[in-house]
């Protein structure tokens, strides 16, 4: 994903580089041709161009079937009337769990395997699928009726025969239309723009449907159109760009006019995005490019991102397990079955209750049996946990989004539905700092000109120094921020001010700052910039104009932009950016005292934790520049790789810079945060700090945010001014073993430098020791040195060292950084970010958390197993990638500790519930099979079997899943240790699986055979009869269990079950009074009154239920009792 | 009040093919084709189906139990109140012109005579209605069962006003029921009934071992509670 919103990548002057841009246009045409030879077909958008091609006819038909379905209609409906039925099945029966039903009642059918009343097993399967579809088809309609709004509204199209604008609707615009679009009305399409109202060819956007971000946005209008000598609807041309994609913060095209040979490049900067609402300027023209379907927007907006919770990977192993136990009963019924039917030899005809030969065909007969087993013991094997799973975390989240507490500005929003319980298993966070630990609401504090600190305006000497003056010039101009006129009325004015608008904080404030200075930009289009100098005392001023020759832009691994300006007959180049990477490409002729003071201070500044930009500036003569601008025309011009193309030739011209200053801003904390880094550390997580400053701003922001605790003392070992934050760690309600280890100092490691030195072999070697070699021996040093340290350890790494770590031992290094308390990257890229994480995913046992707001976050948070973006002012790319979004990075304690073990607590107790409960089912029916002959039958009749599981106990499973908390929030929150118990998933282990199908083993022998030796003599107790009192037993006991379960009892799940009953009740004596033949051969009618009349049915059923649970019942309270599993064992 | 009972030992009543074996609808007296499930006592040779069809009714307890009292008097026993009224009343309807029907259709294989000679003395009692043969429907739960054969009519003589009273009995059994090729047995049981049902010791000491668990538990947790630290 491109990281260059709204920035203008190529902006020119036309009266200036008239001439140069032709020879620029026909060199690179002419290079061109032979270069961008497209491989894959372009996308071709022909305006005014009769299409050329004479073509055979399946020619012509293929392009036809390929271009059709360029209306901007747009259609987001799944469904039409026609095909609702058939795809809604097909998708529902692309769920493993669907089709498992399916072939299971389609097996049922089978005359020799049916196990069950055949129309009732259809039920449960039945319902699911109604449910679902009821669900899609109400979210199809909405999507329809949505649609259909859409579709229908207004826009205005160029009617080429009476060159007017004429209404139409959205729905009928295709690609290649020109329409206009007037202030405060939506885009229709992705259009290209041809023209403005504005003079300055420019136009305002509010993409706030797109990217939520509030800011205006500039863009303008492709260069080439500026000159026209008609207008750019009656103009003939040809756009070639890329075929239509989901990437919406990039767009490379080339523009081949029909007269003449130029080609001419736009970008993203002159297109415009469906959904974006024009603002300000009057009215724009634009080239439908992409529509309906294939625009941007709505492209981008279909891809999901699919994530796995590891909770899944231990329900996978148990239902392996499951299987394995199924698989083994259902052999050993079939097999005894077999042989209890030939025990009764040639005499079977006499036995009344055989009624078919058992010596017909037996192999026949053990595959109907197992299958017959299969079908009756089906839920041994839970496949319907997946439906409650994927219902009950739709639930949770729903909860989690309504937690005031997590709400600022923004509720948390939830994306993802599927990793709830990974929030209880974090066991590394890897976190951006700028904007995420930090408010990124900047502050200017300080710039250093020339080797002087200046810190306000007054401090200024009298005279002109054309140093200061440079640097503020390029604070003023070098930036993509624009101005929003309120008066321009007033712009004559000494003391007018403009008020700044733009994507990029840093330059918004610098300009800013700029302006205080008194170099003041008040007015900037796409080839001029008009910077006013205000002298000392406010009282005269001079108004410059900067042509812009060309503007290079910013990017994350350039970390610097510039801009080419000329005045008067002057060439500047101006440029700012991050120390490292101006620092190698200044002139040798740069003053040496100069750059070490402004070395040393740079050093200050990082250690007062503020941002600081380096501004240096060249002076070019016209031939260079012009030899360059060739270069740079060409690489602007290419269709592939165009960014990293501009990157090598912006290169080439910044060198032999003058250095010219520095600037400090400052960026605070959030709030909250050292409080919430605090707890998490406590937690057992760990931090890994991955920021693009450098080193000092990393490790004093980790110091202020209770990240790592350094004596003083031994820190500033090389730095000797005073620092602003206190040392000692912060003391918080944590209990004491907890705030003793916070206390602890933390010993630093810095990977490479200090390593190197202490191995002094090593350092002699290093010359004629290759990367990788260095880098193991690092490594395995590192590793030592963590190994040796009793105190918690702290690993500082650089961006440098680790792209070669990345390239040579990334497993290696993770593996031994993975021991230390926190690591500190600096200066890395967004790329360094992506690898790392997905080189720790591969490493770590636990899960990893990564968040950050900006858009060099984006790899990160997608490639992480769970991802959380800020809202943040660097926009909301990261927001729309990530799995979760919040307003703090404070919000993350709360989610984790609180939200994330509730949730893996539940949803454990969820899966293990349902385990044992359908395992106690099971094996009721499988003990039933010693006493008929493993004959396949139950007394229980179909429906009992098929609501058991479903109707009659669900729902206090799902209150338990939704509101059974393990511990109470305040208490998580005081106490993260606690985290402890979910990180290690304490509550669902190997062993738990087992526990639990032990005791659901003994729940069934208690409910089969206590009803069995009670009822023994009993006349009255028939098959019915029997069936409903086992029914009984089972269905309280599972729903009684779930108190048992669950370590809050609250109304919610008292009321659930409850419920349950009642129905379970009221559903038993309806049918039984009703029903006299529903059933074939079940018929249970007026069974459950009978039975309920007797004492013995009370009594009997009364021990069942309180001995099943009594086993349960005595272990927990002595586990608790014993071993507290919330008790404080910090490890 | 005394009842007596018939009770069959390894008798699989409850097997799935076995139970499967009947058409409730035809016991309901509709003259409707009878249902596949009754297999293979559906129909007989010559194509009509049987009344009442299925493994169940073929296989209908047929043995004739009289007790005699001090080898002169025959205990007087009603064949009538043993089966659930709901039963009688809803489950179980006899066909229109249930004489013709039942002498049209014939009967199980097993059987000697049509369902409609089951209790010639009481037409209220006879064909699907009679309550020996709804009793024998409802199936028992287990191998080993016991069902209800005959109550004790205590108003047709003065010496059972008041029960069985002490003295000889001598039970006569018309043997037409084999139990040989399974190994069954066959018990006859006399019994009266009390609000717990029939004599049954399991319930008591199942009770008095979870009382004695539960006492075990309680003195554990108790100096567990008393005494355990953290």
């Amino acid at each position: 994903m491109g990281n260059c919103t709204a920035v203008p990548t190529l902006r020119r002057t036309p009266h200036i580089s008239r001439t140069q841009s032709r020879r620029a246009t026909v060199s690179s045409i002419t290079n061109g041709a032979q270069v961008s030879v497209p491989r894959s077909e372009p996308y071709i958008v022909h305006h005014n161009v009769p299409s050329p091609v004479e073509s055979p006819i399946w020619v012509a038909i293929k392009n036809r079937r390929r271009h059709k379905p360029h209306t901007n209609r747009i259609k987001t409906t799944r469904y039409n009337i026609l095909t609702f039925i058939p795809k809604n099945l097909f998708e529902q029966f692309r769920r493993v769990a669907n089709v498992y039903f399916a072939i299971l009642i389609g097996l049922n059918w089978i005359p020799i395997v049916n196990a069950l009343s055949k129309q009732v097993a259809f039920i449960p399967l039945t319902v699911i699928l109604t449910i679902t579809a009821i669900k899609d088809l109400v979210e199809d309609l909405k999507r329809w009726r949505s649609d259909a709004q859409i579709n229908k509204q207004i826009a205005q199209v160029y009617d080429k025969k009476t060159k007017t604008f004429i209404p139409c609707k959205w729905q009928d615009l295709s690609v290649g239309n020109v329409v206009r679009v007037r202030t405060d009305e939506t885009v229709p399409a992705d259009i290209l723009l041809l023209s403005s109202a504005s003079t300055e060819s420019t136009c305002y956007l509010d993409t706030a449907a797109i990217d939520g971000e509030t800011n205006l946005k500039q863009k303008s209008i492709p260069s080439c159109f500026l000159n026209l000598d008609k207008t750019a609807e009656e103009t003939s041309f040809e756009l070639q760009c890329d075929p239509p994609n989901d990437d919406i913060y990039r767009f490379c095209g080339r523009l081949l006019f029909s007269t003449g040979s130029n080609a001419c490049p736009c970008d993203n900067n002159n297109f415009l995005l469906r959904g974006c609402v024009l603002r300000i300027t009057e009215y724009v023209d634009g080239l439908i490019v992409y529509a309906g379907n294939e625009t941007k927007i709505i492209k981008s907006s279909r891809q999901t991102i699919s994530k796995h919770a590891l909770i899944e990977r231990y329900i996978n192993r148990d239902v392996l397990f499951s299987s394995l136990i199924l698989t083994t009963i259902c052999l050993l019924c079939a097999g005894l079955s077999i042989y209890w039917e030939r025990s009764f030899g040639d005499k079977w005809t006499f036995v009344p209750f055989i009624v078919d030969d058992p010596f017909d065909n037996s192999v026949r007969d053990f595959f109907a049996n197992t299958l017959r087993f299969v079908i009756l013991f089906q839920v041994m094997v839970p496949i319907a946990l997946y439906v409650s799973l994927d219902l009950v975390r739709v639930l949770q989240m729903y909860t989690i989004a309504r937690d005031k507490h997590l709400k600022y500005e923004h509720p948390i929003s939830c994306r993802t539905f599927t990793i709830n319980e990974d929030l209880g298993q974090i066991g590394y966070v890897f976190t951006d700092k700028t904007g995420t630990l930090t408010q990124n609401k900047l502050v200017f504090k300080m710039m250093s000109v020339g080797g002087i600190y200046y810190s306000g305006r007054s401090e200024l000497p009298e005279k002109n120094d054309p140093l200061i003056q440079h640097f503020l010039t390029t604070l003023a101009i070098c930036n993509t921020s624009f101005i929003v006129h309120d008066h321009p009325e007033f712009m004559h004015r000494l003391d007018y001010q403009p008020k700044y608008e733009g994507d990029n904080a840093d330059d918004l404030v610098l300009c800013q700052t700029a302006s205080q200075f008194g170099v003041r930009m008040i007015s900037r289009s796409a080839q001029t910039i008009t910077v006013r100098y205000l002298d000392s005392s406010n009282s005269n001023k001079q108004d410059l104009d900067y042509d812009i020759l060309c503007l290079l832009p910013f990017d994350s691994t350039r970390k610097r932009m510039s801009i080419i300006v000329r005045l008067n007959d002057q060439i500047f180049l101006y440029i700012k950016g991050a120390e490292s990477s101006i620092w190698p490409h200044l002139s040798p002729l740069n003053d040496t005292h100069t750059k070490s003071t402004i070395e040393q201070h740079s050093l200050t500044f990082a250690e007062q934790g503020y941002r600081s930009l380096l501004v240096a500036y060249r002076q070019l003569t016209l031939r260079e520049f012009e030899s360059w601008f060739e270069r740079y025309r060409f690489a602007a011009n290419a269709l592939d790789n165009r960014e990293e193309a501009i990157s090598d030739a912006a290169t080439e011209i910044e060198v032999d810079l003058m250095l010219a200053g520095l600037t400090a801003v400052e960026d605070k904390l959030q709030d909250g945060v050292p409080r919430a880094i605090a707890t998490l550390r406590c937690a057992g997580i760990k931090l890994w700090l991955l920021t693009g400053d450098k080193q000092a701003t990393a490790l004093s922001t980790a110091q202020a945010a209770s990240l790592i605790n350094i004596p003083q003392t031994l820190s500033s070992d090389s730095h000797s001014t005073s620092r602003n934050i206190a040392p000692a760690a912060t003391a918080w309600d944590f209990d004491r073993s907890a705030q003793a280890r916070l206390n602890q100092h933390t010993h630093m490691i810095y990977y490479s430098s200090q390593l190197i030195e202490i191995d002094q072999q090593l350092r002699n070697r290093e010359s004629s020791a290759s990367d990788d070699v260095r880098t193991e021996k690092t490594i395995s040093r590192m590793r030592e040195v963590i190994a040796a340290q009793a105190s918690p350890v702290s690993l500082v790494v650089t961006g440098e060292d680790l792209s070669v770590i990345l390239r040579y031992k990334p497993k290696e290094f993770i593996r031994a950084a993975s021991e230390c308390q926190s690591v500190l990257f600096c200066r890395v890229s967004a790329t360094q970010k992506r690898e790392l994480v997905s080189v720790a995913k591969s490493v770590f046992k636990h899960r990893i958390l990564a968040i950050g707001d900006g858009a060099n976050d984006v790899g990160m948070i997608r490639e992480s197993h769970c991802g959380v973006a800020v809202y943040g002012r660097e926009g909301s790319q990261a927001v729309a990638a990530g799995d979760f979004a919040v307003d703090r990075f404070e919000c993350l304690r709360r989610l984790l500790l609180v939200h994330g073990a509730w949730c893996f607590t539940r949803t454990s107790e969820l899966i293990l519930y349902t385990f044992m409960h359908n395992c106690a089912y099971v094996f009721v029916i499988f003990f039933h099979q010693f006493f008929n002959g493993f004959s396949g039958a139950v007394s229980l009749h179909s429906f009992y079997l098929t609501l058991y599981s479903s109707l009659f106990t669900v729902l206090p499973q799902c209150a338990a899943a939704l509101f059974d908390q393990h511990v109470p929030a305040e208490r998580a929150l005081h106490e993260p240790q606690l985290y402890q118990y979910t990180l290690h998933a304490r509550c669902y282990r190997m062993w738990s699986y087992w526990i639990n199908i032990l005791d659901a083993i003994w729940q069934s022998s208690v409910i089969f055979f206590f009803a069995y030796l009670s009822y023994r003599n009993e006349f009255y107790i028939d098959v019915s009869a029997f069936g409903f009192s086992i029914a009984f037993s089972m269905i309280v006991t599972s729903l009684i269990h779930v108190l048992l379960q669950t370590s809050r009892v609250d109304i919610s799940i008292i009321s659930s079950i409850a419920f349950s009953f009642l129905v379970f009740l009221g559903f038993t004596l309806v049918f039984d009074e009703t029903c006299v033949v529903c059933i074939p051969g079940e018929s249970p009618y007026q069974v459950s009154y009978h039975t309920l009349r007797k004492a013995r049915f009370w009594f009997t059923t009364a021990l069942t239920i309180f001995t099943a649970m009594l086993p349960r019942f005595t272990i927990k309270c002595l586990y608790n009792t014993i071993r507290y599993p919330f008790a404080v064992n910090y490890e | 009040k005394v009842y007596f009972y018939y009770g069959l030992v390894n008798y699989y009543q409850n097997h799935r093919r076995y139970v499967k074996s009947r058409d409730d609808n035809q016991l309901l007296g509709k003259t409707d084709a009878v249902s596949k499930d009754c297999q293979p006592f559906q129909k007989s040779v010559n194509g009509s189906d049987y009344t009442p069809c299925g493994a169940i009714a073929n296989s209908k307890f047929n043995d004739s139990l009289t007790l005699v009292f001090n080898g002169s008097q025959t205990v007087p026993l009603l064949n009538t109140g043993i089966a659930w009224t709901t039963d009688k009343d809803v489950k179980f309807k006899n066909p229109n012109n249930a004489s013709t029907y039942f002498q049209n259709n014939p009967p199980p294989p097993n059987w000697k005579y049509t369902a409609w000679d089951l209790d010639k003395n009481n037409s209220d009692n006879n064909g699907y209605k009679n309550e020996d043969f709804i009793v024998w429907m409802r199936t028992a739960a287990m191998p080993a069962f016991r069902k209800l054969y005959r109550r004790l009519n205590t108003n047709s003589s003065q010496t059972f006003q008041g029960g069985l009273p002490q003295g000889n009995y001598t039970l006569k059994v018309q043997y037409n029921y084999p139990v040989i090729n399974f190994s069954g047995r066959k018990q006859f049981i006399i019994s009266t009934t009390s609000w717990m049902g029939g004599k049954n010791p399991f319930l008591g000491w199942a009770y008095i071992v979870v009382g004695i668990v539960c006492m075990i538990a309680f003195v554990v947790f108790f100096i567990l509670h008393k005494t355990w630290k953290l």
